[in-house]
């Protein structure tokens, strides 16, 4: 019984004692984060209220971005900068979070954060051109299939869409490192597969005109009307 | 002084240098027109004899490197006393991958060396004429030269007689444009045939579009509406009918709009400052003896025309939601299901399209070529009403039709002012509500 007691006592001494070595940490860490977050809010209204005259979404409709923009669910430039602007406080103050619970850990996993912060944003600046092309390409292929009389016009262009995006998305992918051996498979497997069927339907649409070039390459002139002799 | 040795090739200076001096020119640029050009220069030849025999005078031909014999047609060509200029205007590749609804590729290119050769020539008096007419005569050259030398006019533009179903892109929207924003009705502002003044010939050369797509593509529209906003005197004579060489059927139309509508809607940037106070419009004095003659049946098949229209409707209404108020939208969708004999495209729902498309071209709303391409469906029903409605009508009749719709296109001018200055701010189908009628 006695054995007992101590042993409890003992455990609930070390208890006792790591929480009240961490706790400061934990709640200066809350603190941080707590912080963090007003701030970020205070910095998206300025960012807003400054951005807004500056009519930078006046602009982005004058180069005919808006329409791109929204495809990625972005309604506004301006919002979209802000929103940024908050996302980067917020990731600064969860840093500085993780530096007050324990310095080694947060080091270990900024510096890790920081490494595959450009492939990050490599990766989202091909999404980002891979949507904006793609929209364009598959808009010039309708109006082209359409104007051409093509029934199948808006076919055409989904299909043209979903390549591009194909492609986009293998590249990001590859950039990030994700599932890179099956992305990369995957990606030749549809190629080539896509290759291999406009290869045979184009063959198929051209062997009449294979064989006649074939058999005119293989008929023997007709015989010639000269009747000079030679010799 | 301005440098001639970076337009015109040497070859051609010392030809210049040789004649010296010509009062008259007349312009042919080419492209392969082996099979017409003779007629042309003969026809040429022959005008200036006989109309102009005691003035200096010279043909000019500006070559775009043809493979056809054009030039040996050319160079073989009987002028009598006139004198012979040949130039090979440069022909870059873009020029031979897109060429122009009419015409040739490189237009802009062979007008440039036809101008700077005329003058250094100190040329009064220039006329420029398409390689493939087949319906030139001596006295074109009289019509188009003539009112420059004798009455004091810097710009002849041509009228021609044309078929009731021709020149649809001219009724619809250059004709009708030209008149509601510059106020000069020039009837047909993209000819091809003209008559310029030397002054006039100068203020071109001035112009720094020589390079841009303007140039390439819509140099007669461009010349046109510049003679019209920079003051100078215009006029219009009568040549009869305009017969070309057999038109490449496999002609893109899609092309021929951007080419022709993207010049009228970029030119309206340029002169947005002359086409804004602009209220009325008057009419040009018109040269020679108005005629009638026959003129060739020419087939139509409307239900393709709405069957492409339909088509448009159901794959590109998205599209054009982005530029058109979505009244005018449902508007078309409601045509769309019209049975054929029942279609009709209103004039003033015709007028809101054509200036929305001028102002969605000017905000960069969407990229500009994928805008004006996308409204060759509504182009298509717009020519199937009108070929409906004008079956059965005589030359009169048309034309009165065609009035209602240039003054449609005046009387809106409102609509356009309102949406070429707010349309950033409102959108279609937002903000401030449109003129509907």
């Amino acid at each position: 019984m006695h054995t007992i007691q101590t042993v409890l006592g003992q455990a609930w001494q070390q208890f006792s004692d790591q929480t009240f070595t961490i706790l400061p940490h934990v709640l200066a860490s809350l603190l941080v984060f707590a912080i963090g977050i007003v701030l970020g809010l205070i910095v998206t209204r300025l960012a807003n209220w400054a951005l807004r005259t500056s009519n930078l979404d006046r602009g982005a409709a004058r180069l005919g971005l808006t329409s791109s923009l929204r495809v990625l669910g972005v309604s506004s430039i301006v919002r979209l900068v802000a929103t940024g602007l908050q996302a980067a406080i917020l990731l600064l103050a969860s840093i500085l979070a993780l530096y007050s619970l324990d310095a080694r850990l947060a080091s270990d996993l900024a510096e890790r954060v920081f490494l595959y912060l450009p492939h990050l944003a490599v990766a989202l600046v091909i999404l980002g051109g891979g949507t904006v092309v793609a929209r364009f390409l598959s808009r010039s292929v309708l109006i082209a299939a359409v104007n051409s009389e093509i029934r199948a016009a808006r076919l055409l262009a989904g299909f043209t869409r979903v390549g591009v995006m194909i492609v986009a998305c293998a590249m990001a992918f590859e950039h990030l490192g994700i599932s890179r051996e099956t992305v990369l498979t995957a990606f030749a497997i549809v190629f080539g597969g896509v290759t291999l069927a406009v290869s045979i339907a184009a063959g198929l649409a051209m062997q009449d005109v294979v064989r006649r070039w074939v058999s005119e390459q293989l008929t023997p002139p007709a015989a010639d009307q000269e009747r000079i002799d030679h010799w | 002084m301005r440098q001639a040795e970076e337009i015109l090739p040497p070859e051609a200076l010392e030809r210049v240098a040789e004649i010296g001096r010509a009062d008259l020119v007349v312009g042919v640029p080419s492209y392969n027109n082996a099979r017409t050009i003779a007629h042309v220069m003969r026809a040429a030849q022959a005008g200036l004899a006989k109309y102009f025999p005691n003035v200096r005078s010279a043909v000019l031909n500006s070559d775009g490197g043809s493979r056809d014999g054009t030039q040996d047609v050319v160079r073989h060509a009987a002028l009598g006393d006139v004198q012979l200029l040949m130039v090979s205007h440069p022909m870059f590749p873009i020029h031979r991958l897109t060429f122009p609804y009419r015409g040739i590729p490189g237009k802009g290119s062979a007008f440039r060396c036809i101008f700077r050769s005329a003058e250094l020539l100190g040329a009064q008096a220039c006329a420029v004429v398409d390689a493939d007419l087949r319906s030139i005569t001596p006295e074109w050259i009289q019509l188009l030269i003539g009112p420059v030398l004798e009455q004091g006019f810097d710009y002849v533009a041509p009228y021609y007689l044309r078929h009731k179903y021709d020149g649809t892109i001219t009724n619809s929207i250059v004709y009708p444009m030209t008149r509601a924003l510059y106020g000069v009705r020039v009837r047909q502002p993209i000819g091809g045939d003209f008559g310029l003044s030397g002054r006039l010939v100068s203020r071109f050369l001035e112009k720094d579009v020589w390079e841009t797509d303007v140039a390439r593509y819509g140099i007669d529209i461009w010349m046109t509406t510049t003679a019209v906003c920079e003051g100078f005197r215009i006029c219009q004579s009568f040549l009869g009918a305009k017969i070309h060489d057999a038109k490449d059927p496999g002609a893109d139309l899609s092309d021929m709009l951007v080419q022709v509508v993207g010049t009228v809607f970029s030119l309206m940037e340029t002169y947005e400052s002359v086409w804004s106070r602009v209220e009325t419009s008057h009419g040009t004095p018109v040269m020679g003896f108005p005629f009638g003659v026959g003129l060739e049946p020419i087939a139509v098949n409307v239900e393709r025309m709405i069957g492409r229209f339909r088509t448009g409707v159901q794959h590109l209404a998205e599209l054009w939601s982005l530029t058109m108020d979505p009244a005018d939208v449902a508007t078309l969708r409601a045509m769309a299901s019209l049975p054929a004999c029942a279609f009709r495209f209103d004039d003033r729902l015709w007028v809101r399209i054509v200036y929305e498309l001028a102002c969605a071209f000017h905000r960069r709303v969407i990229d500009r070529e994928h805008l004006v391409r996308a409204s060759l469906p509504l182009y298509m029903g717009w020519v199937a009403s009108f070929v409906q409605e004008v079956a059965a009508s005589d030359a009169e009749q048309v034309d009165a039709r065609l009035e209602a719709l240039a003054r449609a296109f005046e009387e809106e001018k409102g609509y356009l002012r309102q949406r070429w200055d707010g349309y950033a701010a409102s959108p279609p189908g937002q903000g401030a509500a449109a003129p509907h009628q």
